[in-house]
């Protein structure tokens, strides 16, 4: 018996995987070309919160078996930091968008306006 | 000594006579010809010299698992060991020899070893030389080590040059929809197909010819292999000698492709070899399948080759490799060798070890005055050097026994076959055992890759096209959607099926029978291993280093684990097999490191007064990536003479220096006071335009990150700089917090170090030379331009600027921006005023001597473990304001008494001298970890001796007055010296103000 592919989805526009990833602003672009941040759901404190708030933002972090939001910046490109919803496993991403949440809204009605 | 070359046939170019040299001796061969081909048809028996016995070896195969003419092949800076003589295409002036023997491979003294034999079985250094006195008169591990180096000596590959690689080679990048590793039959047949429903397909074939295994048949150079033309022409694009040996996740494919390695006199412009990552959207693996041999009796004699490599040597290379053959098999591959070399003039006998052939081969075979035996195989070669005969032993129910001594030439052997899942294997496929066939498959993957033509274990030629054009079908099925009907020949295609041999012993005898030839791994070693407990596969591997060569168990891997399991008592697929890994075949670092080497090893970056500090007779300095002054030297000064002078000059008059290398960040916006005053621990609110202020960022942890000045030049604009180490994390920390924190921040940031030149002028005279500089004197006047001003204004010859009076040396100072192309003019306008005034240019060196003389910290002090108070800096804390790093710098831990704080450092003998790394110790106990460490130290012009800048724990308040020594054993020895105030020139900062 020969090897049977289990079938994939074509390539589009919004899979990308760890070896590329689908910049919002500039396109698919090798991960070479970014900088890992960190835990995007990590909530900072304000700057005058507890102690006790900061420690738990700054120093503790899940390690996470399966997805994750994390912080991501197109440092060799368009310098935007992104959000990637990434699965630590088997690195598959499953969404993108700026991290900024202004431009985010900004990109996502300038994205509907051309449908 | 006649040639065992035929007068006809092969793919081989009579036309093209190529010389060569073998171990210093000229030989001929022709184009076409592989190095291997041309040796045996020069009839060169011994080629190379095992590994650990040093026996003699000769060519046992046609391809990649090669494990015994392995040579070293060029000379000088071009020598590259350990090439596998069958995969080098031979070209005029190649020149190979043999390697690990000496004086030679004919005559090896190294061979002494292949008599004590016995004593050198798995793990023999291992208990001989470590832990058994007297052996181990040294302590610990130290004589083991003594001995290795020995050992290593005696044993081993070739070696390689120490001189640079003249050779250049390049990364390249390539994408495509489907990549069709292999151009055999099924290879070349999933290409075409593919390419035909409009699919953008990429071949690669390691050898240089397409064709793969339909190369060694008679037929192999007729119109069955179309060319690469004919393909491109069809839409593949064709990579010739080019090897896929790695798959990676998401279909990205690790290729690399040997550019001039055939080539004579590669000319300058083409590099070596070209390491592609080619991203695929589908994988056909079409890479074929290897012969196994059969462990018997010095099976590693020059004279025993796999049969399908005598059959490509005959009909590939028009080489008859013996007159007298033997051949020796368990499966049907081996009968149409056996046919083409007996029609070549050689004399044929076949040994099979089944009871049984069918009626149609025993005709082909006894046609051609073929003698079959059935029911036979080798047990021992006999003969010192060459072959002279082989002991045959004959079927005895399960086992073998001796039976007959036939005198030969060659011994073919073929063990059946291995299909190539290596490529499969790298992306997590365990391949599974298929006892039918004797041979592990590669059966399931999740991935969209699909396996084709022998590799997937499909035997003959005409089923391997059905083989890849099914595959070709699998990729258009997923790629394109569409559903078509896939017929997929059967796995196998032997008339009759294979008898699973791996050894050939008789009980009562003690032969040397070879697993991996290249690593000298015997069958004796594996049943040693057993019987000591190294039955996982995992650990025999690890124990005898069997498939651990440059061929990584190509060769002889499936032996291993069939005789692992014989000796467990257990099936094959209950003992597994270990993991392939990438690279398939060797990968040359050259090819790895491609342009990233020397120069270009890193970026490179030069200020605009790059060539204008050459000129003034500037040395420079890498300091990053930048190239810095570091010193300007007049006639006959060394480095220390130089800077001393700098740095009095400056403190007396003035000195000039390029400090275009800070970070330098436009920060913009009607929040940008806000977001200051956030980052910096000290206050940023209320600085009025026109001014600017030394800062301090912290990161969220308390810790200091960076320094640098902030320069106020409107409501809503601020000119910051950072230091040159941390330029690049600065920048992507601020976007950080403005994108992913405080997005609510109207604040832009941009990057502008590019943008500015930036020049120190420094010393008392610094305010006399602006004012002969700038276009209106008024504006740099005490009064109009204060410690800490900033201006925009413009300089002679219209050159606009902005000049900040701010001080990193401690002197009255200024830095002075102008636009980066304005850089050399500016400053031939500076010089051109501070140069008849007696002023001087000053670098790296004299700026380090006189911040270190005012205490004033950079990168070597600030190093990520110091809170501001330990830099000495407590003050510039707010205690008023919240900013990043105020909560966490509190904790118990950063704010210790005793953490190392800043502190300056004089010998006691104010003549001696010491090193920046010594470690601080208090007199007493100069050993453990020391109280505190050196940053940085240099002779102070301005004091007379030397001085350094460090770190001990509690300061200056704990160690005034005590005695500490400068502990450097390794280097300087320790000197005695005084904890002194970090501010050693200057403390009030008076001169700053004058």
């Amino acid at each position: 018996m020969n090897v049977a592919p289990a079938p994939i989805p074509n390539d589009t526009d919004d899979i990308s995987t760890m070896i590329r990833i689908n910049c919002p602003f500039c396109g698919k672009r090798d991960h070479s070309e970014f900088s890992y941040g960190g835990d995007a759901s990590v909530e900072y404190p304000p700057l005058d919160a507890p102690a006790e708030q900061w420690l738990e933002a700054v120093f503790q972090r899940e390690n996470i078996d399966g997805v994750q939001f994390e912080t991501w910046q197109h440092l060799q490109g368009c310098r935007m930091w992104i959000v990637v919803e990434r699965d630590t496993t088997t690195h598959e991403i499953h969404s993108i968008r700026p991290a900024h949440e202004g431009i985010a809204q900004a990109l996502a009605s300038d994205k509907g306006g051309e449908v | 000594m006649s040639t065992r070359r035929l007068a006809t046939g092969g793919q081989i170019d009579r036309g093209r006579p190529i010389t060569f040299t073998w171990d210093g001796k000229t030989r001929t061969g022709y184009s076409g010809d592989t190095l291997a081909s041309a040796l045996i048809a020069n009839r060169e028996e011994v080629i190379g010299r095992s590994f650990k016995y040093h026996r003699p070896r000769s060519v046992m195969s046609a391809g990649v698992e090669e494990s015994g003419a392995i040579v070293t092949v060029g000379s000088g800076d071009r020598t590259e060991p350990n090439v596998k003589a069958t995969m080098q295409e031979l070209y005029d002036g190649l020149e190979a020899r043999g390697q690990n023997a000496w004086p030679s491979v004919r005559f090896d003294l190294g061979a002494v070893n292949n008599l004590l034999g016995r004593f050198l079985a798995a793990g023999f250094y291992y208990k001989t030389f470590m832990g058994i006195p007297p052996l181990e008169w040294g302590s610990g591990t130290g004589m083991w080590m003594r001995y290795e180096r020995l050992i290593r000596r005696a044993a081993g590959m070739g070696e390689a040059s120490r001189l640079p690689d003249p050779d250049h080679y390049e990364h390249a990048h390539a994408f495509c929809d489907v990549l069709v590793v292999g151009a055999g039959p099924a290879g070349i047949a999933a290409a075409g197909a593919a390419a035909e429903s409009g699919l953008d397909v990429v071949l690669v074939e390691q050898d240089n010819l397409l064709g793969g295994a339909q190369l060694s048949t008679p037929c192999g150079g007729s119109e069955s292999i179309p060319s690469v033309q004919e393909l491109e022409s069809s839409g593949v694009r064709v990579m010739t000698r080019t090897t896929a040996f790695g798959l990676y996740d998401y279909n990205v494919a690790g290729l690399v492709e040997r550019v001039t390695d055939h080539l004579p006199d590669p000319p300058g412009y083409l590099p070596r070899q070209r390491f592609w990552t080619l991203r695929t959207k589908y994988t056909i693996v079409a890479a074929g399948a290897i012969e196994r041999h059969i462990a018997f009796g010095n099976n590693d004699r020059p004279g025993v080759m796999t049969a399908a490599a005598a059959r490509t040597y005959l009909n590939r290379f028009a080489v008859l490799p013996g007159e007298n053959i033997i051949i020796a098999t368990n499966n049907d591959s081996a009968y149409e060798g056996a046919v083409e070399l007996s029609s070549a003039g050689a004399k044929v006998t076949l040994l099979d070890a089944r009871s049984a052939i069918s009626d149609e081969h025993m005709q082909q075979l006894t046609e051609r005055n073929i003698e079959v035996r059935c029911g036979t195989a080798p047990l021992q070669v006999l003969g010192s050097g060459n072959i002279a005969a082989l002991e045959i032993a004959r079927a005895d129910g399960t086992g073998w026994r001796a039976a007959s001594t036939e005198s030969c030439d060659l011994v073919l052997v073929s063990g059946g076959w291995s299909p190539v899942v290596n490529l499969l294997s790298h992306r997590g496929v365990k391949p599974v055992w298929d006892s039918t066939q004797a041979c592990f498959l590669a059966v399931e993957c999740a991935e969209p890759i699909s396996v084709a033509g022998s590799a997937a274990g499909v035997w003959n030629s005409a089923d391997c096209v059905a083989s890849g054009q099914a595959a070709a079908g699998d990729a258009i099925q997923v790629l394109r959607g569409q559903m078509n009907k896939i017929t997929r020949p059967p796995v196998g295609g032997w008339q009759q099926p294979i008898r699973a041999l791996y050894e050939v012993k008789v009980p009562g005898r003690k032969l040397k029978s070879f697993i991996d030839p290249q690593h000298d791994v015997t069958t004796e070693d594996v049943r040693l291993a057993h019987r000591e407990g190294f039955v996982s596969v995992e650990h025999l591997k690890r124990y005898t280093t069997l498939g651990m060569a440059t061929d990584q168990g190509k060769m002889g891997n499936i032996i291993g684990l069939a005789l692992m399991a014989e000796a467990l008592g257990k099936e094959i697929s209950e003992v597994g097999t270990t993991t392939f890994r990438p690279p398939y075949t060797p990968v040359s670092i050259g090819a790895l490191r491609g342009r990233s080497v020397g120069r270009h090893f890193r970026p490179l970056r030069r200020t605009p007064l790059h060539e204008w500090n050459l000129d003034h007779a500037g040395t420079m300095t890498e300091a990053g990536l930048w190239q810095r002054p570091w010193y300007f030297a007049r006639d006959g000064e060394t480095l220390a003479d130089a800077y001393v002078r700098e740095a009095e000059t400056t403190r007396r008059t003035v000195g000039l220096c390029d400090v275009t290398s800070l970070g330098k960040i436009a920060v913009q916006g009607p929040d940008a006071t806000d977001f200051l005053n956030r980052v910096y621990s000290n206050a940023f609110a209320k600085l009025a335009i026109g001014k600017a202020r030394y800062g301090i960022m912290l990161r969220d942890d308390g810790l200091v990150m960076d320094d640098g000045t902030s320069w106020r030049l409107s409501e809503t604009e601020y000119f910051m700089t950072t230091t040159t180490a941390h330029a690049a994390p600065v920048m992507a920390w601020l976007e950080e917090l403005l994108q992913t924190r405080w997005s609510d921040l109207k604040v832009h940031v941009t990057s502008v170090s590019e943008q500015w030149a930036g020049i120190a002028v420094a010393g008392p005279c610094s305010r006399t030379v602006l004012e002969a500089c700038v276009e209106d004197p008024a504006c740099v006047n005490n009064g109009n331009f204060p410690f800490m001003g900033v201006i925009e204004t413009v300089l002679k010859n219209h050159i606009p600027c902005r000049i900040a009076r701010i001080s990193f040396s401690g002197e009255l100072a200024y830095e002075v921006y102008v636009p980066s192309d304005y850089g050399p003019a500016a400053m031939d306008l500076l010089w051109g005023v501070s140069e008849p005034m007696g002023g001087c240019l000053y670098g790296l060196e004299a700026l380090g001597a006189m911040r270190i003389e005012k205490g004033h910290v950079t990168g070597a002090e600030l190093d990520g473990r110091v809170t501001i108070e330990d830099a000495g800096l407590g003050r510039m804390a707010s205690t008023k304001k919240s900013y990043i790093g105020s909560v966490l710098r509190k904790r118990p831990e950063l704010t210790r008494e005793d953490r190392p704080r800043l502190v300056g450092i004089f010998p006691s003998d104010r003549h001696e001298t010491f090193n920046a790394g010594a470690i601080l110790c208090a007199a007493d106990t100069v050993h453990g970890f020391g109280d505190g460490w050196i940053t940085g130290v240099t002779h102070s012009p301005e004091l007379g001796h030397w001085i350094g800048l460090g770190f001990i724990a509690g300061g200056l308040e704990a160690w005034q007055g005590k005695s500490v020594v400068a502990a450097d054993p390794v280097r300087k020895s320790n000197v005695a010296v005084e904890i002194v105030s970090p501010h050693m020139v200057d403390p009030d900062g008076e001169r700053l103000y004058g």
